[in-house]
């Protein structure tokens, strides 16, 4: 009785629907995380997270930048430790998806002093499913 | 006399922390489904529909729209609209907040514009929502020597009431 009184009190919910935005949110977030993550020391591991996740115009353009990317952050000794904020998804089919980010991001170097600096950043990616995987073909930052 | 005084303050101190504490209880009976949730991987996510989704983006962006946007010369129409959106909980935060810049943006002749960027779903039930809402907002008034522009990211926290879907939250992340 109990159990059936809360089964029928809970929401109507489109159950397919529900896990699609989930697996889409949860690989857009490691990618705007591996994206936002900077550590002058050992940045090639960084640069491979974010190419593990990424497809397409995005993949080529980042792996053309993996010099720039680790001579600029070796250069500014730079570090960032990002957070999101808030995630959502936007219009989602079943092999395309807009997700909006909203992340922090604390960052040191060497203009910062050695204190670190909060960012707000402001992403919006774009996904497509292949091979059962959500892959980041597109990322920017919203201006 | 001065100690018993000071304990006098002390207690007046208390009650006026009780009552504002029952003010804040009494405001927000029930959070619902989806108090607390920031994000759409979070396990506790669900989506009702492709037609709530739809339906809550849209609302959001309209109420996140008009609650950041007023002009110094159509502040009561703007704050009707805005009003209109809301719960009656959320209507009352906005308008203690509107009470307090109404005088200053006579005088500065404030006009504030906000342009919803894109909206994307946290989460919907058939009665609670929230969204992210990226907004651009653009103040420019006598005190300004230039227009500003603010990038903002708000969390707009949605209640289906007699079949509309009214704001009863916005939080500038």
């Amino acid at each position: 009785m109990a159990i059936g009184l809360v089964v029928t009190s809970r929401d109507a919910v489109d159950a397919e629907l529900t896990a699609a935005q989930r697996d889409v949110a949860a690989a857009a977030r490691a990618e705007a995380l591996a994206f936002l993550t900077v550590d002058h020391e050992d940045m090639d591991p960084l640069i491979d997270a974010v190419l593990a996740g990424a497809t397409g115009e995005f993949a080529e353009q980042y792996e053309q930048q993996r010099e720039t990317l680790t001579r600029e952050a070796v250069r500014t000794e730079a570090t960032s430790v990002p957070e999101v904020v808030s995630l959502g998804v936007g219009d989602q089919d079943a092999d395309s998806a807009t997700v909006l980010v909203a992340a922090n991001s604390t960052v040191t170097n060497s203009g910062t002093g050695g204190e670190g600096q909060v960012r707000y950043y402001r992403l919006r990616l774009e996904l497509v499913r292949e091979d059962e995987r959500w892959l980041t073909g597109n990322l920017q930052f919203v201006r | 006399m001065l100690t018993s005084r000071r304990w006098i303050l002390g207690l007046a101190a208390l009650v006026c922390a009780a009552a504002l504490l029952l003010a804040w209880v009494l405001r927000d009976p029930a959070p619902g489904p989806g108090a607390g949730i920031s994000s759409a991987d979070d396990p506790d996510v669900s989506v009702a529909s492709a037609a709530v989704k739809a339906a809550v983006r849209e609302r959001a962006a309209e109420g996140a729209a008009a609650a950041y946007s007023y002009a110094w010369e159509t502040l009561a129409e703007d704050k009707a609209a805005a009003r209109a959106l809301m719960t009656a909980a959320m209507q009352d935060r906005y308008d203690r907040t509107m009470a307090g810049v109404a005088t200053a943006s006579q005088r500065d002749r404030t006009v504030v514009s906000a342009e919803v960027v894109d909206t994307a779903l946290v989460t919907a039930s058939s009665t609670h929502a929230r969204v992210l809402v990226f907004v651009n907002q653009r103040t420019s008034g006598d005190d300004l020597a230039q227009p500003a522009l603010d990038l903002d990211r708000v969390l707009v926290t949605l209640r289906r009431e007699g079949g509309e879907w009214k704001l009863s939250e916005l939080d500038a992340l």
